[in-house]
């Protein structure tokens, strides 16, 4: 009776310490996965409320061959606030987005319908000239809301108007 | 005693699974529900199309009252050459008090404006300012309502123009309805020549040689 006291005892302590343990891990990973899963959900909120388009006239887009400098024009089209000094724009697959000037109309933020008139100054290397077709990727972001920012990209061949 | 408690532990570990297994699915239930929400408010790309266009690329854009006269009856002013045609009203002692333009014409130089015979009236003189003038007529043609103040207009690849400001509704709604028709005209500041005018909005570019 004693002998199976205990291992009834000892059964049941087994028991207890196992369903713990496997409760302990099973709420750690639902908390871990609720979690991410938040994340996840604000990044997809972000990114489905940014949105931008380049705008004008594709088989015009301005080209100084003076400066090497090439002017496009990207609209917010979406309900979050663009910040323009994350723009990314690579030209022909080269990275310029350091070498850019952003000016918003109307002035102020970057709001929906806005439009963003962006000078890209070009490297000595570039020699365009009238009529060469070029290559624009443009990655716009939004203004960071709730530790989050939302994306959005163009990718868009457009010919230069060379002046 | 000891092995009913024991069973009891299984009992609940195997709830405990089943609640998490339960909690997973509910999660991953409104997940799916976050995205179709998501991917419903997804914008619609507006569409219009350009009715028509006419550009002059030096009109006459105004004409100033130099002097009034004296003795007119309500008339019409034309051009010494050209198309240049506008209509004016007088006061009580027949002086020109205000001028409509109807045809704004094309001129390489300046023309000599003069009253309409008859008219009784003398000594009318006026003063006309030249430059870029477009018209066009934009037609609403898809199934979203836009926003004036979202379309922009480009000429020569630059110079964004808003429609909100170059189009002042006669009622005050800054929305363009499906169907509607606005009519606008511009004067570009610039003296450029212009032969290509593009419109965009929210995605949807049109662009067109004027």
């Amino acid at each position: 009776m004693a002998d199976g006291g205990s291992s009834t005892f000892i059964m049941l302590v087994t028991a207890l310490l196992v369903s713990g343990t496997v409760s302990t891990f099973l709420i750690s990973e639902w908390n871990q996965f609720a979690r991410d899963a938040t994340e996840s959900r604000k990044a997809m909120v972000a990114n489905s409320e940014t949105g931008c388009e380049l705008i004008g006239d594709f088989s015009r887009v301005p080209y100084e061959t003076a400066s090497q400098e090439i002017t496009i024009f990207i609209q917010n089209t979406d309900k979050r606030v663009l910040d323009s000094s994350g723009l990314v724009i690579i030209v022909d697959g080269e990275q310029r987005s350091a070498n850019l000037t952003s000016t918003i109309s109307p002035a102020g933020d970057w709001q929906k319908g806005s439009i963003a008139e962006v000078v890209i100054e070009g490297p000595s290397s570039w020699s365009y000239s009238d009529g060469d077709d070029v290559s624009l990727s443009i990655v716009c972001s939004s203004e960071f809301s709730n530790g989050v920012r939302g994306t959005d990209t163009i990718n868009q061949e457009v010919r230069l108007d060379a002046f | 005693m000891g092995a009913s408690v024991g069973i009891g532990g299984l009992v609940m570990g195997t709830s405990l699974l089943v609640v998490c297994a339960v909690a997973l699915t509910t999660i991953s239930s409104q997940l799916d529900t976050s995205i179709e929400v998501i991917e419903s408010t997804e914008q619609k790309s507006p569409e219009f199309d350009l009715v028509t266009i006419d550009y002059s690329s030096r009109a006459i854009l105004s004409v100033v009252i130099t002097d009034a006269g004296t003795g007119y009856n309500n008339g019409t002013i034309s051009a010494t050459t050209g198309s240049f045609s506008a209509t004016f009203t007088v006061n009580s002692t027949g002086s020109i008090i205000d001028i409509d333009i109807v045809d704004r014409g094309n001129y390489s130089s300046s023309p000599t404006l003069v009253v309409d015979t008859p008219n009784p009236g003398v000594n009318a003189s006026f003063t006309i300012s030249t430059g870029n003038y477009i018209e066009f007529e934009l037609l609403n043609s898809g199934s979203e309502v836009m926003e004036l103040n979202n379309t922009w207009i480009l000429l020569n690849g630059s110079e964004p123009y808003n429609l909100g400001s170059l189009y002042t509704p006669s009622i005050s709604s800054w929305n363009w309805y499906q169907g509607e028709t606005i009519q606008v005209q511009m004067t570009p500041v610039s003296s450029a020549w212009y032969d290509r005018i593009s419109f965009s909005a929210m995605g949807y570019n049109l662009a067109a040689n004027i």
